[in-house]
């Protein structure tokens, strides 16, 4: 019942800072129209950067989706009423990541795919790439998520930038990811080395994030 | 441990082409260890006489 | 009873060894001995792989590099794994010296980090005919480069030191994951970097007359290195400890 509210009210915040979620999305679809026009209209690259830029625009998004995700209530206070009431930080740090990820993750691996269709012409690599989006922008989300809260005071470039090595190894993944999907091998090894990444990193690192931010209320 | 692999100074110097990579490293490792132990040195001499 | 006097004894000696004052003053005793046998068996480890040792069927003389690249690369993993076993002891037990450790350890393992990767940059150039490669081992090393200079500007972007040394804490735990996938991206992933040449389970690939000069090297690098660390963490004492009457006496 107690999630379900805090479910309800992260979910009105959202829908109240609407540049909060649709900044993102729109200068994702503006990454991805304008790229084109960059490609030789005669070259045959559009298909072979196509892929990379996805990956690359997917994890700046993400980086400005979680600028400030804390700032707001900690200065307003909610953060430390949850430090000194009985209630789990780490619980209502989760459920905000899953909103943040619900308006902003999902959209944009939906657009992903779509554009997909566009660049490759192809249906059968979009209904692959999708899921794999769905995990990605779900991980670079709570590694940002991780960043922010490290510098929760002090601006959110200093967490973003510390955290930026940590997803490299995601891209990697997702690099692999690629060459699976155009070659249609070993695509589901992948697909579940990154949720297995997932399921670790899902639970464990909100319960992170909230002793940081514990630390930060001290 | 083998004997001299080279035949002159010169040629030790040389390594057959390759030795400007290998006297770089050395001069690399020479110069980042021994900044390294003079500014820690440094450093340590400043708060020494700041405590004083 | 035996059990309760084995942990009265662990628990004293941790307490004595944990507090700073006595570190510091076993440091200082340890550490001209410390230098001068590793600085010895350094030159004497590099001058026996550089003159002493026959050239490469393959790579010719240019491997010679292995001397100083590959002690630095392990090194600089090590510091990693070091810094992030004192920031769990500093998190789980609050031993504040393991704290100043932690914190001492990031610049020298910025410092090595560096000359290893611009080692193998140099030695690329005769081997691979590039100085750069963007596969799994180089830039797995890069990315650990990245995070001591981010874990460094985190706790710099703190006045104070408990706050900073907790982030500081949090950052190197979790970013520890990269030492494996350093460690295990050359057989993972088909890569220009060649794979280890010692390993745990199997025979060295290396000759013995090459693999005793880098096992040397190997040693009297981690020393220096660990006297450049001591160092450094008489400077965080220093800075730390300013106030505490045992630095004012021993100043």
């Amino acid at each position: 019942m107690e999630l379900l509210l805090i479910l309800k009210n992260e979910a009105l915040k959202l829908v109240k800072k609407t540049r909060a979620w649709l900044g993102p999305i729109l200068i994702f679809i503006l990454i991805m129209v304008a790229f084109p026009l960059t490609v030789e209209l005669t070259s045959n690259n559009l298909s072979d950067a196509f892929y990379p830029v996805l990956f690359i625009s997917i994890l700046l998004v993400m980086m400005l989706a979680t600028e400030d995700i804390f700032l707001e209530d900690y200065e307003d206070g909610t953060l430390e009423l949850f430090f000194i009431s009985e209630k789990s930080l780490s619980q209502w740090v989760f459920l905000k990541i899953f909103m943040h990820w619900l308006f902003i993750g999902v959209p944009i691996s939906l657009l992903g795919a779509f554009f997909n269709i566009g660049a490759n012409n192809d249906l059968a690599s979009s209904l692959m790439l999708f899921p794999a989006l769905l995990i990605a922008t779900y991980i670079f989300l709570i590694l940002f998520c991780f960043g922010n809260s490290l510098s929760l005071t002090k601006g959110s470039v200093l967490g973003t930038l510390i955290t930026l090595p940590l997803t490299l190894p995601i891209l990697v993944v997702l690099g692999k990811l690629n060459t699976a999907i155009i070659f249609n091998i070993s695509y589901f090894e992948f697909l579940i080395l990154l949720f297995g990444i997932l399921s670790i990193i899902i639970f464990a690192f909100p319960a992170i994030i909230s002793r940081i931010i514990k630390t930060h209320l001290e | 441990m083998s004997k001299f692999a080279f035949s002159s100074f010169s040629d030790a110097m040389n390594m057959d082409g390759h030795g400007i990579y290998v006297w770089i490293v050395f001069a690399l490792f020479f110069i980042a260890l021994s900044t390294s132990f003079f500014i820690f040195n440094l450093l340590i001499k400043k708060y020494k006489k700041r405590i004083k | 009873m035996l059990r309760e006097i084995l942990i009265i004894v662990i628990k004293k000696f941790i307490h004595q060894f944990a507090s700073p004052k006595t570190y510091f003053y076993q440091v200082n005793r340890l550490y001209p001995w410390l230098l001068y046998i590793s600085l010895s068996i350094y030159v004497f480890a590099i001058i026996w792989g550089l003159f002493f040792t026959p050239k490469d069927f393959v790579q010719g003389h240019s491997y010679r590099i292995i001397y100083f690249h590959v002690p630095a690369s392990f090194i600089a993993q090590s510091l990693y794994a070091a810094m992030a076993i004192s920031s769990a002891v500093f998190l789980i037990w609050r031993v504040k010296l393991a704290a100043y450790l932690a914190r001492s350890i990031a610049p020298v393992g910025a410092m090595v980090t560096f000359i290893a990767l611009a080692s193998g940059s140099i030695w690329g150039i005769p081997t691979w005919g590039t100085w750069w490669e963007w596969d799994a081992r180089i830039t797995s090393t890069l990315i650990l480069f990245i995070m001591y200079l981010g874990l460094i500007s985190l706790h710099n972007s703190f006045n104070n030191f408990d706050k900073a040394d907790k982030l500081f804490s949090y950052l190197s735990i979790i970013g520890f994951v990269q030492i494996p996938i350093i460690k295990k991206s050359v057989d993972w992933w088909s890569s220009l970097h060649q794979p280890a040449s010692i390993t745990i389970s199997d025979k060295p690939s290396i000759d013995p007359s090459m693999l005793y000069p880098l096992f040397m090297a190997m040693i009297g690098f981690a020393g220096l290195v660990a006297c450049i660390v001591i160092l450094s963490s008489k400077v965080q004492i220093y800075i730390r400890e300013k106030n505490k009457n045992w630095v004012k006496d021993y100043v």
